[in-house]
């Protein structure tokens, strides 16, 4: 039950946003905060990525 | 300025076998040069004084013996120092391989001492190959002998300034988004990325097996075809021929790769280009449409790949990485595996569209960097209105290639005012890179 309201509660989608505040937390809780800049960039080519959907789709 | 090359292999060749000159003779030549250079430039990592000068001796013996190795024979090298040399250390530029020693010669290494090659040195480079200056370096930043003040380019970079300050004849470098084909541009040399899968990483520490290549870099390209052979297992190459350049048929894919040139290069571009045509090529202008996202591709599987590799020592002595390196790959382990794979599907979209590109001509010409060697220390250059990182203005046109996978070549193409060379890049077929380097040799007459 618990499983089925995760998959379908949007504040929960894996986004790029989601995952850069994430990658920042552990960074920062990891003593790198150097990396925040450098994750942010990553972020940009994430997003860059995701929009040439290489990654084809299960519904095609 | 440190400029003094020695003779070409292909002329080396010539006079050691008329006996003008003695593979002794030659070494010493390269030891001088380290001698007087090399505590300024800081180009090797590791002289192999006692080494190489006993290599040459054998090497005059088995010729007066009549035994001829090929083109390579008695030949003064230089070897990136990622590449195994057996019973001495590979450092990769970086503590963290502090105390290691190859147990044995990589398999291209191997090839090069069949061919009778002279091994004097290990070229500095960028830590662990993860970076285009060479200014991350537990040996300090390899400088450029044409100015000092600036990077010699990267991650061979002491590959390609060993050549141009005449430590050695040639050298051997490797090449994951340009890293061969950089410097070779930054210092006016040459440079070979063969195709994918052609020459063995074996004993070479990797950065990105993926993207890894191994390939010659060189003073002209009837060298790089000589060394090249020889890395393949072929000592003996076969006759070289110049493919004329009257019929070629030749593209420049100019959306993307021609948007962001330093005025300069893109002035010397343009001249190769009319060169090209009133010799009697075709140059018609051809579009990758891929090659956009081809940073992020990179950067995704790059990343990844480095990030694996190297987790164990990240995590036990993370302060033996020089700290851009060490940030850099810090960052990897911070990649989805969705997009690591979205990448590798990029990468596939990216090998269509060059094989489309490439197959309807006989080679690709672009620029290999889109500004000359930068200072030391810089973080951006300005092209146009706009500052933009070095490290993406380095890897900009060459990083397409190792995601394709395509044969690509860089060649001198003229210099600026203020006497920085400027390279051209030739891109050829998959599985044919012989022809790539005939095409590259016509190219290099006229535009060099």
């Amino acid at each position: 039950m618990i499983f089925v309201r995760r998959m379908y509660n949007p504040t929960l989608i894996m986004t790029v946003e989601a995952w850069l505040k994430m990658a920042i937390a552990d960074a920062e809780a990891r003593g790198l905060p150097e990396l925040v800049t450098l994750l942010e960039g990553l972020a940009q080519a994430t997003r860059r990525l995701r929009a040439a959907a290489f990654g084809g789709d299960a519904r095609a | 300025m440190d400029v003094h090359p020695g003779p070409t292999i292909d002329e080396f060749g010539r006079r050691l076998r008329r006996g003008e000159t003695t593979a002794v003779a030659a070494a010493n030549a390269c030891l001088q040069r380290i001698e007087a250079a090399n505590a300024s430039l800081r180009t090797l990592i590791l002289v192999m004084r006692n080494e190489a000068l006993e290599q040459a001796r054998q090497a005059d013996r088995e010729l007066a013996a009549g035994r001829d190795r090929g083109p390579l024979h008695g030949v003064p090298l230089t070897i990136k120092d990622l590449i195994d040399v057996g019973g001495v250390p590979t450092t990769a530029a970086s503590r963290v391989r502090e105390h290691h020693v190859a147990r044995e010669d990589a398999p291209v290494v191997a090839r090069l001492r069949d061919a009778g090659a002279v091994l004097v040195g290990k070229a500095n480079l960028h830590e662990f190959a993860f970076g285009t200056t060479n200014e991350d370096s537990a040996f300090g930043a390899a400088r450029n002998p044409i100015d000092p003040s600036r990077s010699p380019g990267g991650s061979s970079g002491g590959s390609a300034a060993s050549i141009v300050s005449g430590m050695a004849l040639a050298s051997v470098g490797t090449d994951t988004g340009g890293s061969i084909r950089i410097p070779a541009a930054a210092c006016g040399i040459v440079g070979l990325k063969p195709t994918d899968g052609e020459l063995p990483l074996g004993g070479v520490v990797p950065l990105s097996p993926t993207l890894d290549h191994v390939g010659p870099i060189t003073q002209t390209v009837t060298d790089a075809w000589l060394l090249y052979h020889a890395l393949a297992g072929q000592p003996s190459a076969p006759a070289f021929r110049p493919a004329p350049v009257r019929g070629l048929r030749l593209a420049v894919p100019r959306p993307y790769f021609c948007d962001a040139l330093e005025d300069e290069v893109r002035e010397r571009f343009e001249a190769a280009v009319a060169a090209l045509r009133a010799a009697g090529a075709t140059v018609t202008d051809t579009d990758i449409p891929a090659a956009a996202d081809g940073a992020a591709i990179y950067l995704h599987i790059v990343l990844s790949e480095a990030a694996a590799y190297h987790a164990a020592t990240l995590d036990a002595v993370p302060y033996r990485y020089s700290p851009a390196v060490r940030q850099r790959l810090e960052m990897g382990r911070y990649v989805l595996a969705e997009d690591y794979l979205r990448a590798m599907a990029g990468r596939n979209e990216l090998r269509r569209q060059v094989d489309a590109a490439v197959s309807a001509v006989d080679a690709l010409v672009l620029p290999t960097l889109p500004i000359v060697a930068p200072s030391i220390g810089a973080a951006t250059v300005r092209i146009g209105a706009s500052e933009q990182p070095v490290r993406n203005l380095m890897l900009r046109l060459t990083q397409t290639f190792n995601l394709s996978g395509h044969p690509a070549l860089s060649l001198p193409c003229g210099r600026t005012p203020a006497g920085l060379p400027c390279g051209l890049q030739v891109v050829g077929v998959r599985g044919q890179t012989g022809r790539i380097l005939q095409i590259a040799a016509g190219i290099e007459r006229l535009v060099a």
